[in-house]
């Protein structure tokens, strides 16, 4: 439940998958409406990435103890300790509504804390969590951890990876924006029609990463070929008997 | 707007909270009438799709969904669905419907467990649960396990078979094959024939690879490359040492006319896909892992085939 | 006769000049993950559109019971149970298809077209113009999806829906390797961002001359 069969150097290949090789939103492209119609500016980039990355993170951990123990199949198996046999029944429906409840909560519920706790870091930071929760990258980094099934430590570096990933992502586009803004286009592809065309390019220069494979965990027995040769032998001669 | 005037906190909370609630349980219930009627075309979706591929992959479907049934050449013409999972020959492809498939999935394919000396034995006779042994071990691999899974095709039940008694007589079987690709686990059947060295087919049920690259694997033009492969790499001399082999179809990078030519490793190798080089290796490994655990199997299929041809 | 007119104008704006996409530069991330093959990007158009269409109605049929507080959570609450709803039904009869979309299904509760639709114009009017303003929304989003889809799996595959439209004849072999061959780069994710900057590029330029 916690490592599953992933060795520590199986986590830092997950790392870097989810941060280069399958970027949240240069391979998958999830996380960019907000983004690309409110700023052209670097620093509103890293204040979404930021807050991307912490909300990302901490609602992974908390969608994955939502899977495990309430829509998972069988996941209701907990309830034994109060007397209920509820084994049987499957939540999975309710997969959606309960993930994106737990997204908007917690980022309503920081919102709140640092309003009160940080009053400088609200004004950096704050106003874009409730743009946050509505972003299609975290909810769509949960739902991805969940088909794929992390044990709960791989799980929390596949979405913190992921969130690293978008923030690099973001900050990318923006400063390539900066520079954009300042440059002769075209009227008819001013604006959107370039951005589109920029980030397409930078797509391309990611899909470079593909096929960079640290390790993947096996579940992997050792069996040495002389046993499998040796119970073959023994097989063999049953037959001509 | 129609909002009455502020009230004092205390009201207008709780007022908040009737509606959440009242809000949450006509979701929740909306939701749960739904699933629940949906349950069972859901499931029946599910096993649909997973007989098909296994159907496909023993030739008892092509990838259209026609029937097929092997006639007494050895090749493979369109059938029909008389009834009771009986098939017979007919002129043209008939597509079969959601209930024939069913009922030919359930009399045709037998899920069957074989040990690590490669004994046939089934559900029963070693006490386990088929369901439960098919969900739990899904992911990390029946071949892993103890007992491993694989599926006996009975032959297509005709009146002479019947006339005999006794049992069906046997295609071949199909081998669950799991491994991983470029980007996730890919899942998938090998059937092979009688002398534990032939394939009939091959097909991918389940894969996450990259669309019109890795993802061929799941498309009908390369999986019809494997029907007629061998499994055994023969040595190049000819000669095929069971016990030590290497086991699997290799997918070589390039055409197999280009990399082999008429070597006899060549009956063991298939194209590979261009700009999928990892899908390939990822299935060669797949192959290579899990064909190994059931090798004294293919090798007492091969024996058996030996003595009686 | 008018007031007709002025509710249908809600869909017809929200089809062109409103066209959610190539306009308000909004629901772009589906609109890109799932354009490989037409079958899937109309069954994703399509189900936006109902997603759209029903959230907007209902978001707007409680517009005046619903606590400001609770606003956005009530929109997303209805709006996940609507995606359920597809999901549930996709999962049951259009099982390959779903195999296909799998998690993109669910991202249509993220879907800034539909919460965009919900925020922007159902809070404020009466249910008809708002599921026919999320209808309209949900149809252009379509339409776009259907043309990229189209040009997509058309070069990348030579097929549409599935049917080899381009002869098999036109492809290189070992003997003729000079001939047609697929334009893979269009099977993969950046192809949808360059059709797509044509697109408001063709847009713009039809718009200026308008």
């Amino acid at each position: 439940m916690w490592m599953g069969n992933y060795e520590p150097l199986n986590l830092l290949g997950l790392l870097i998958q989810a941060v280069f090789i399958e970027n949240f939103l240069l391979a998958n492209f999830l996380g960019m409406c907000t983004y690309l119609a409110c700023s052209t500016k670097l620093k509103t980039a890293n204040g979404l990435g930021v807050a991307v990355v912490f909300v990302l993170t901490v609602s992974g951990i908390l969608n994955w103890c939502v899977q495990h123990f309430v829509t998972g199949g069988g996941a209701l198996a907990w309830l034994r300790v109060v007397g209920v046999d509820a084994s049987g029944i499957n939540l999975e429906f309710l997969q959606f509504l309960l993930f994106i409840s737990v997204i908007a909560g917690f980022t309503q519920m920081l919102e709140i804390i640092i309003e009160k706790v940080s009053p400088a870091l609200y004004m950096s930071l704050g106003l874009y969590l409730p743009l946050i929760a509505v972003n299609c990258a975290i909810l769509g980094a949960c739902l991805f951890a969940v088909t794929r099934d992390y044990p709960f430590i791989p799980n929390v570096v596949y979405v913190f990876g992921s969130g690293l990933g978008w923030w690099l992502a973001i900050a990318l586009i923006a400063a390539i924006r900066e520079k954009l803004a300042t440059a002769h286009v075209i009227p008819a592809l001013q604006g959107m029609g370039i951005t589109f065309i920029m980030t397409g390019l930078m797509a391309m220069a990611f899909q470079g990463f593909t096929g960079i494979k640290l390790s993947n965990p096996t579940g992997e027995v050792n069996v040495s070929p002389l046993t499998i040769l040796n119970e073959v032998v023994i097989s063999e001669e049953k037959i001509k008997n | 707007m129609s909002e009455s005037p502020p009230n004092t906190t205390g009201t207008s909370n709780l007022r908040t909270i009737l509606f959440m609630v009242a809000l949450s349980f006509v979701c929740a219930l909306i939701l749960s009438v739904l699933a629940s009627a949906l349950a069972e075309p859901q499931t029946v979706a599910k096993n649909l799709d997973r007989s098909k591929q296994m159907m496909i992959a023993a030739r008892i479907l092509d990838h259209q969904g026609n029937f097929l049934i092997r006639n007494a050449e050895g090749r493979y013409v369109p059938a029909k669905y008389l009834k009771d999972g009986i098939l017979a020959p007919t002129d043209q492809t008939i597509i079969g419907s959601q209930k024939e498939l069913l009922d030919v999935y359930k009399i045709r394919l037998i899920p069957m467990l074989v040990d690590g000396k490669g004994e046939l034995t089934t559900f029963q006779a070693v006490n386990l649960n088929e369901g439960e042994y098919l969900a739990n071990y899904k992911k990390t691999g029946y071949y892993l396990q103890p007992y491993k899974l694989l599926y006996k095709i009975q032959s297509n039940p005709s009146s002479e078979a019947k006339m005999e008694g006794g049992q069906q007589p046997t295609d071949g079987y199909v081998i669950p094959i799991n491994g991983f690709g470029l980007w996730d686990a890919i899942y998938g059947y090998l059937a092979i024939a009688n002398d534990g060295n032939t394939v009939i087919g091959m097909t991918w049920y389940d894969q996450k690879e990259t669309p019109g690259l890795g993802a061929n694997i799941a498309e009908a033009p390369w999986q019809n490359l494997f029907p007629g492969k061998l499994l055994f790499q023969a040595g190049s001399d000819g000669n095929t040492d069971f016990k030590t082999a290497p086991l699997g179809i290799t997918v070589v990078k390039g055409k197999v006319s280009e990399v082999l030519g008429e070597s006899p490793k060549s009956k063991s190798a298939v194209d590979g896909m261009a700009g999928a080089t990892l899908t390939g290796n990822g299935v060669n490994d797949a192959f290579k892992n899990v064909l190994n655990a059931y090798r004294p199997f293919l090798i007492k299929l091969h024996e058996q085939t030996k003595k009686e041809g | 006769m008018a007031q007709k007119v002025a509710t249908m104008s809600y869909l017809t704006n929200q089809l062109w000049g409103g066209n959610q996409i190539l306009v308000a530069v909004l629901g772009i991330c589906s609109a890109l993950g799932v354009t490989n093959r037409l079958s899937v990007s109309v069954t994703m158009g399509l189900s936006v559109s109902f997603v759209t269409a029903f959230s907007s109605f209902f978001v707007s049929l409680l517009r005046k019971v619903t606590p400001d507080s609770v606003r956005m959570i009530t929109q997303l609450a209805i709006i996940s149970v609507f995606v359920i709803i597809i999901d549930q039904f996709l999962q049951a009869y259009f099982f390959s298809i779903s195999k296909v979309l799998s998690v993109f299904v669910g991202l249509i509760i993220t879907n800034c077209i539909v919460m965009g639709r919900t925020e922007g114009m159902a809070k404020n009017v009466a249910p008809i113009p708002a599921f026919l303003d999320g209808l309209g929304a949900g149809l252009g989003y379509a339409g776009v999806l259907f043309i990229v889809g189209g040009i997509r799996e058309l070069l990348g595959f030579g097929q549409l829906f599935g049917y080899q439209v381009v002869p098999l004849t036109w492809y290189a072999t070992a003997e003729n390797p000079d001939a047609y061959d697929n334009f893979a780069l269009m099977v993969s994710p950046p192809a949808a961002f360059f059709i797509l900057g044509g697109m408001i590029w063709v847009f713009n330029i039809i718009n200026k001359k308008a």
